[in-house]
């Protein structure tokens, strides 16, 4: 019965449909990428089990997503591997080939799955704990009365998304989120009241209105998520005020709860690190002459309290910074090159593709190899 | 075989599972140095400047790009550089807005050039506006610049200190590096 079924999902037609299908959303996942943006044409082609196509109000399926052919393909190998091959030292070159394959396929759907992108952009002479996302954000609520450190709570996005009430033993306070704008544009009032804003009683939000719009999927712009929110003290259930929260707003709002001040604020994501990364200069040079660029490079300062390493090297173009699993690439500079940014892949399995093409390598090299030496025997043995 | 079962269950719930957490989270962080450099919407509006010496900086908070204290006779005003998304209303609604603010009644669009004064700095309408009312003055300039309309503002409690500092104020916002 087992051995029917794999022989069926063992079927050399199934691969040449996946690896069909794999051609294809490449082709057009990569086209998409011109109108949707690197990160929403991966999320819809390759990070997805299906690829959605909106008619009229319907969501249909039209295509296979990358994680569903990885696991066809996957299992189409796995299944050819237990059933089809002779397991003989022969065949080992094969078996070690189609061992690296699986390898890469499953390692890539992994590491897509688990590995986070942010930036961390730093002046010169300052230092960065941390680097931040790009597209997703969080509202923090930070105690800042020690005088050593400051204790943050961190409401993802996902959360506020939910529109409902959030409660945490860590915070001082329970949030009600009234609204939440993937994207909205601010503005003082009382101009454009056209919008109607859930009423906002405190801070600059009183001030303000807020016009959703949609969300930005290019890579070149950003999104201005905002969120309106009623606080609501703990014990006496009374409301603290409705606040508005918004990427726009650059600094945090103070509330005050039980003669203990908190600042509230809404900011991309954070990821935090053990270690700190000062910048010391970065350079941009040019070919003489031109202003065509030759080389960005940020001289930085590497400091981790708690193993005391303290060194300095550099990051330059193909030459990145690898630390604690994150890799550290140059990515851009800003304000007349005295910022550097750096993007910041955080990606456990990193190695992986290059083990897996080492196997494929020795697999076909043995391959190469074991046929050699056969053809030459036989033909030794022809001519004997 | 059930090893590889097994192997293949847990490598699919990874993807499943994503990487993105959706939970609330504590954690203790090092103290902040004040930030040198403007954050992302300050980036955005692409705007930098050099103040006079004798304004002295102030707190960047809200959508403030920076303010200054200014210090004169012992009459202390402040300065603010404020960006917004947009055109942020007309002008006529930003002069009758800060009216408000210093105790003046509205006024009507054929009003407008009576407290303003249109200057074309680079290729840019820049709008200068002078109030002076019960509570206070304010001497301010409006410009539009990358999709966001700049505000800087002067806004001292007598109408001396915005006078005095005028020729200040105008050769400041003449000065604003616009990228």
């Amino acid at each position: 019965m087992i051995r029917s079924i794999l022989l069926r999902l063992s079927s050399l037609k199934l691969s040449v449909v996946v690896l069909t299908l794999f051609l294809i959303i490449v082709f057009v996942g990569t086209l998409a990428q011109v109108d949707l943006g690197i990160y929403y044409a991966r999320k819809k082609y390759f990070q997805s089990f299906f690829v959605f196509y909106d008619v009229g109000p319907l969501s249909l399926p039209i295509l296979p997503g990358g994680y569903l052919l990885g696991w066809l393909f996957s299992i189409n190998l796995t299944a050819a591997m237990l059933v089809r091959f002779k397991w003989t030292k022969q065949n080992l070159g094969l078996l070690i080939t189609h061992i690296g394959l699986l390898v890469l396929v499953v390692g890539s759907g992994v590491s897509g799955a688990i590995t986070t992108e942010s930036q961390m952009a730093i002046e010169e002479g300052s230092t960065s704990y941390h680097s931040q996302h790009l597209r997703y954000s969080e509202l923090v609520v930070v105690d800042t009365s020690d005088k050593d450190h400051d204790t943050v709570t961190a409401i993802p996005d996902t959360l506020l998304g939910k529109e409902t009430l959030l409660q945490d033993k860590n915070l001082p306070f329970d949030i009600n989120v009234i609204r939440y704008y993937p994207n909205a544009q601010l503005a003082m009032q009382p101009f454009h009241v056209d919008y109607p804003t859930p009423k906002i009683s405190e801070d600059i939000g009183a001030r303000m209105y807020v016009k959703p719009l949609q969300v930005f999927v290019r890579d070149d712009l950003r999104n201005s998520t905002s969120v309106i929110v009623e606080l609501i003290d703990k014990s006496t259930k009374a409301s603290l005020g409705t606040w508005l929260f918004s990427l726009d707003l650059v600094s945090a709002q103070i509330v005050d709860v039980n003669r203990k001040s908190y600042e509230l604020n809404l900011r991309p994501i954070r990821y935090y690190n053990d270690y700190s990364i000062t910048l010391n200069d970065f350079s941009h040079d040019l070919y003489p002459g031109t202003d065509i660029p030759k080389n960005f490079s940020s001289a930085i300062t590497l400091k981790n309290s708690k193993t005391g390493e303290n060194r300095e090297t550099l990051i330059y173009m193909n030459h990145p910074l690898r630390i604690d699993g994150k890799t550290y690439y140059q990515a851009s500079f800003a304000n007349n090159n005295t910022i550097s940014i750096f993007q910041v892949v955080d990606n456990p399995i990193w190695q992986l593709p290059y083990f897996a093409c080492l196997l494929i390598t020795f697999g076909m090299t043995l391959l190469f190899v074991t046929h050699l030496f056969r053809f030459l025997n036989r033909r030794k043995e022809q001519n004997a | 075989m059930k090893r590889m079962v097994w192997i293949f269950s847990l490598v699919f719930s990874f993807t499943l599972l994503g990487c993105k957490q959706d939970s609330i989270s504590t954690y203790k962080v090092p103290k902040e140095a004040p930030k040198q450099f403007k954050t992302a919407f300050a980036q955005d509006a692409r705007i930098s400047w050099s103040a006079p010496d004798h304004w002295k900086p102030g707190p960047a908070s809200g959508m403030r790009l920076g303010s200054y204290v200014v210090e004169r006779h012992n009459h202390t005003s402040e300065v603010t550089i404020i960006s917004l998304p947009g055109n942020s209303g007309s002008l006529l609604a930003n002069i009758n807005r800060w009216r408000g603010q210093i105790g003046l009644g509205s006024i009507t669009e054929n009003e407008v050039s009576t407290v303003t004064k249109r200057l074309e700095i680079r290729g840019k309408d820049f709008y200068f506006v002078t109030l002076h009312g019960p509570t206070g003055s304010i001497g301010a300039a409006l410009f539009k610049h990358n999709d966001t309309t700049i505000f800087v503002k002067h806004t001292a409690s007598d109408k001396h200190t915005i006078e005095e500092e005028s020729t200040t104020f105008e050769g400041f916002v003449r000065g604003l590096k616009l990228d």
